[in-house]
C-alpha cells in the first residue's frame, strides 16, 4: 500500500483514538516530543514500556484479588502505578477506570474492585490493540520512505 | 533553551521507579538540553549527594521502594544542600504537602508537561530574585558533604 494511503489510515486511526477519549492531550505531547526532538522511536518506546508495565500491573492485580484476604494496600498501590502511568502516556480511559478502581479500594470492596479490574482490562485491552495498529502503521510508512 | 551559565548545561537528577515516567521525563530534559542523571529510588538519590555529586534542580516522585521522594527530600536537605531546586512530582495530590513539608521548592502533579519542565528550569537559572544566576559550582562540595562522602559509584548513573 503505497505510503499516502497508509499515512491516511494512520491519520484517521490516531483521529478516532482522540475522539473516543482513549487517548488525550498528554499522548499529544508524546507526539509533538517526538516531532520536535527529531527521535522517531520515542512514543514507540513508551507505549511499549506501557503496555509491558500495565500488563504486568494487571496480572498481579488479578493474583492480589483471588486471595482468600485481600490487601488493599497493595491494590491499591498497583492500581495507583498504572494510573499514574496511564496519565503520563495519555491513556485516558484507563486513567479514568484506575480512578474509579481507586475508590473501590480504600472502600475494601471485593467484588467492586474485581469488576473495576475487568474493565480496567478491557479498556486496556482496547487501546494496547490500537497502538499496535499505530506502531505497524508506523512502520509499513517508514519501510516505504 | 540556552543556559544563562555560560557553557554549562543544567544538571538534573531524575528519582522515578516507573520505567515510562522516566523516559519522558528524560526525553523533555534531554530537548531542554540538560545534562539528566537517572536513579530508581530515594535512597540512590541521597546516596548521590552523599558521595558529593550536585546538581542543579532534582525531580522526585513521591512513592518509591527503599526511600520515598519526601524522605529522600528531608534527607537531602539535612546534609545542607539548600541550593539545589526540588521538584516534588506525583499523580497523587495528596503528595503536595508531604513534599512541601519536606523541603521541596515545588509540586507538580502527573503528567509532567514539557512547559511545567522548561518553566522550572527556567525560574531556577534566573534565580529566585529574577537576576543573572550565580554561577553554579559543580566541583565544590560544603564541609557537610566532605564529611560524608563515600568512595563508591553511583548506581546507573545515565547520562543523556
Amino acid at each position: 500500500m503505497a505510503a499516502a494511503a497508509l499515512r491516511e489510515q494512520l491519520n484517521a486511526l490516531l483521529s478516532s483514538m482522540f475522539a473516543s477519549g482513549l487517548v488525550d492531550d498528554q499522548f499529544q505531547q508524546l507526539q509533538m516530543l517526538q516531532e520536535d526532538g527529531g527521535t522517531p522511536g520515542f512514543v514507540a518506546e513508551v507505549v511499549t514500556l506501557f503496555c509491558d508495565d500495565a500488563d504486568r500491573i494487571i496480572s498481579e492485580l488479578a493474583a492480589l484479588l483471588e486471595q482468600p484476604i485481600v490487601d488493599f494496600d497493595k491494590v491499591d498501590a498497583y492500581v495507583h502505578q498504572l494510573k499514574g502511568s496511564s496519565a503520563s502516556v495519555g491513556a485516558q480511559k484507563v486513567k479514568f477506570t484506575c480512578m474509579q478502581f481507586r475508590q473501590l479500594c480504600q472502600d475494601k470492596n471485593r467484588d467492586g474492585c474485581i469488576m473495576a479490574l475487568a474493565v480496567v482490562r478491557n479498556e486496556f485491552y482496547d487501546l494496547r490493540n490500537k497502538f499496535q495498529t499505530m506502531l505497524q502503521l508506523e512502520q509499513q510508512i517508514q519501510a516505504q520512505q | 533553551m540556552a543556559s544563562k551559565n555560560q557553557g554549562s548545561a543544567p544538571r538534573a537528577l531524575v528519582v522515578e521507579d516507573i520505567k515510562v515516567d522516566c523516559v519522558i521525563l528524560m526525553h523533555m530534559l534531554h530537548k531542554l538540553n540538560c545534562e539528566a542523571t537517572v536513579v530508581e529510588n530515594g535512597k540512590e538519590a541521597v546516596d548521590l549527594f552523599v558521595e558529593g555529586k550536585t546538581f542543579d534542580i532534582v525531580f522526585l516522585d513521591k512513592d518509591m521502594p527503599l526511600m520515598s521522594g519526601p524522605e529522600a527530600v528531608a534527607k537531602i536537605r539535612a546534609m545542607g544542600a539548600t541550593e539545589v531546586k526540588i521538584v516534588g512530582v506525583s499523580a497523587d495530590f495528596g503528595g503536595q504537602e508531604a513534599f512541601m513539608q519536606a523541603g521541596a521548592d515545588v509540586f507538580v502533579p502527573k503528567p509532567v508537561k514539557l512547559e511545567t519542565v522548561a518553566a522550572m528550569l527556567e525560574v531556577m537559572m534566573l534565580g529566585a530574585s529574577g537576576e543573572a544566576p550565580r554561577k553554579v559550582d559543580h566541583e565544590s562540595h560544603s564541609d557537610e558533604t566532605k564529611s560524608f562522602a563515600k568512595m563508591k559509584p553511583p548506581e546507573k548513573e545515565i547520562k543523556m
